[in-house]
């Protein structure tokens, strides 16, 4: 409850800060946007199936407040704070099937406390707790089904263990694939550059020394369809993240409804692993009126122990019945080959759910 | 040991794609980089509408929450007024039944003139709303360059009258 008032107050206390401190020549706005993702997750590890109500990780419940003010056409100030609220999250660690009791209390976590300084000829300053330039770069995706299944497999059943068939636990879902997605969010400072045609190119540094580099590509032709990529490499190689990394995507969506998309991720230089691991994802869909369906393949490589060959192929399909809901059904298949653990049971799950945004 | 030869390859037929692409002589445009994967549902909201955000404030369209409560009762205190206006066109005696049958006593008084009246008071009302956001934008940069602009023409055609009227 005392969160609720805290935010309440922290609202009025912005709103009103913008409203009246700044000249009402200017061009200022301050907006409310948010979303519940809820969805009944299946699973079957191979000795035991269960059904677990959880908020939809690929897209967690959230809300987030925005603001900006323009100055001289030129100069744009803005804010962005947007909390995740996630009750039983389908990529929590501790959600494996057999276990009753829901994961924890409600968790009420940051995603993005930042403000940015935007010029239109030099680009955009960030500062604060946001996405890192390298972030989403793996994860491109045009499908139209990536509310339950894109190329970050593990958000849809990640706490599910793989067992072997005496019932041991050899790691879970969430351990053994990866996409190599960047650092995800963190507390940094991120430049953007001005587009250049088609492409803008970001760099961030963050806490623990960590920087990363990454450029966006957005294209559109005529009759065809449109192309999007994202690319982002760190040669950090810092006690934080003692590795090189690098990941690209590209998605391509015809006119027609059929779309193809790609990633690729890895890592190197990283002491833990004997050989680099790495991250194949790729998905072929089709868009028909409110309907999009698709298709995927993953394959891991030494992500969560060396030799580790983790493989899975998912399905799903959403119905965006209106503007502001969305339906959707997704099956996934997980199967993880390690040489020190014999007989590991396959893994299959299924999410139903909706998105409603408010 | 990361394999820089293949990733290279793959680079590279990725550029040759686009090339072939855009070779084919399809029109195209750069198109704005959306991330959506992770991302919250882009568009209307249930609750939110259209925009799919609820405005605390938007000084370009001069909206906000509190705004749409004001409009909202401004409408309400304009009903009389639509209503007096109807009946103001009508025979008197179907007027007078009409606005009898409204909710106050005050309104079942109201006669054609002083609906006349009313009604005239309200276009006024609108004149300054309007003449007041002209004044605004007049302040804005760009209001005032294509004043400046306006200014100039009304003085251009000025000239070319005095001009024509020098010809005679």
């Amino acid at each position: 409850m005392k969160k609720f008032l805290r935010l309440g107050t922290f609202t009025l206390t912005m709103a009103l800060t913008i409203l009246l401190i700044l000249p009402a020549a200017q061009a200022v706005d301050f907006k409310i946007s948010g979303q519940i993702n809820r969805a009944v997750l299946w699973g079957d590890n191979g000795n035991d199936s269960d059904t677990k109500f959880v908020d939809n990780d690929n897209s967690s419940t959230r809300f987030r407040f925005t603001g900006s003010n323009e100055f001289d056409e030129v100069w744009k100030v803005g804010i962005v704070w947007e909390n995740q609220m996630e009750s039983n999250s389908s990529a929590d660690k501790n959600i494996d099937i057999g276990t009753n009791d829901d994961t924890s209390d409600v968790t009420f976590t940051e995603r993005k406390m930042e403000f940015y300084v935007d010029h239109k000829k030099f680009g955009r300053l960030t500062l604060g707790q946001g996405d890192t330039a390298s972030n989403s770069t793996s994860e491109v995706d045009l499908s139209g089904t990536d509310v339950v299944n894109y190329s970050s497999i593990e958000d849809m059943a990640g706490g599910f263990n793989f067992r072997t068939g005496d019932d041991v636990v050899v790691t879970n879902v969430g351990s053994a694939f990866s996409n190599f997605d960047g650092f995800s969010r963190r507390d940094r400072i991120r430049y953007d550059t001005p587009k250049f045609g088609p492409v803008y190119f970001s760099g961030g540094y963050m806490n623990g020394q960590t920087w990363d580099l990454a450029g966006r590509f957005a294209y559109e032709w005529d009759g065809v369809g449109k192309l999007a990529a994202a690319a982002h490499w760190s040669g950090a190689d810092t006690q934080r993240d003692p590795f090189k990394q690098y990941s690209g995507s590209a998605s391509f969506l015809f006119d027609f409804g059929l779309n193809f998309t790609a990633a690729y991720g890895g890592r190197y230089s990283w002491a833990a692993r004997d050989d680099d691991p790495y991250n194949f994802y790729g998905k072929l869909g089709y868009k028909v009126g409110k309907w999009a369906f698709s298709a995927d393949y993953t394959y891991s490589e030494n992500v969560d122990q060396n030799d580790d060959e983790a493989t899975s192929i998912g399905a799903a399909a959403v119905w965006n019945v209106w503007e502001s809901v969305q339906f959707y059904g997704s099956y996934r298949w997980h199967d993880l080959d390690r040489d020190t653990v014999n007989n590991i049971e396959d893994l299959h799950a299924v999410m139903i759910g909706g998105r409603v945004k408010f | 040991m990361y394999n820089y030869q293949i990733t290279l390859k793959k680079l590279l037929w990725i550029g040759l794609a686009l090339v072939v692409l855009t070779g084919c002589g399809a029109k195209g445009r750069p198109a704005e980089f959306k991330q959506t994967a992770g991302e919250m549902k882009e568009g209307p909201g249930v609750f939110t509408g259209e925009t799919g955000e609820f405005t605390v404030y938007d000084s370009k369209k001069e909206e906000g929450f509190w705004k749409q409560t004001k409009g909202n009762s401004e409408e309400a205190s304009e009903e009389p007024g639509k209503d007096a206006k109807a009946a103001a066109d009508k025979p008197p005696a179907v007027a007078q039944t009409q606005v009898a049958a409204g909710k106050t006593s005050q309104e079942s008084q109201v006669t054609p003139e002083a609906a006349r009246d009313f009604q005239e008071f309200q276009e006024w009302k609108q004149e300054q709303k309007e003449f007041q956001k002209f004044q605004e934008w007049k302040k804005t940069s760009k209001g005032a360059a294509e004043y400046k602009e306006f200014l100039e023409w009304k003085e251009w055609k000025s000239y070319q009258e005095w001009k024509k009227q020098q010809g005679q």
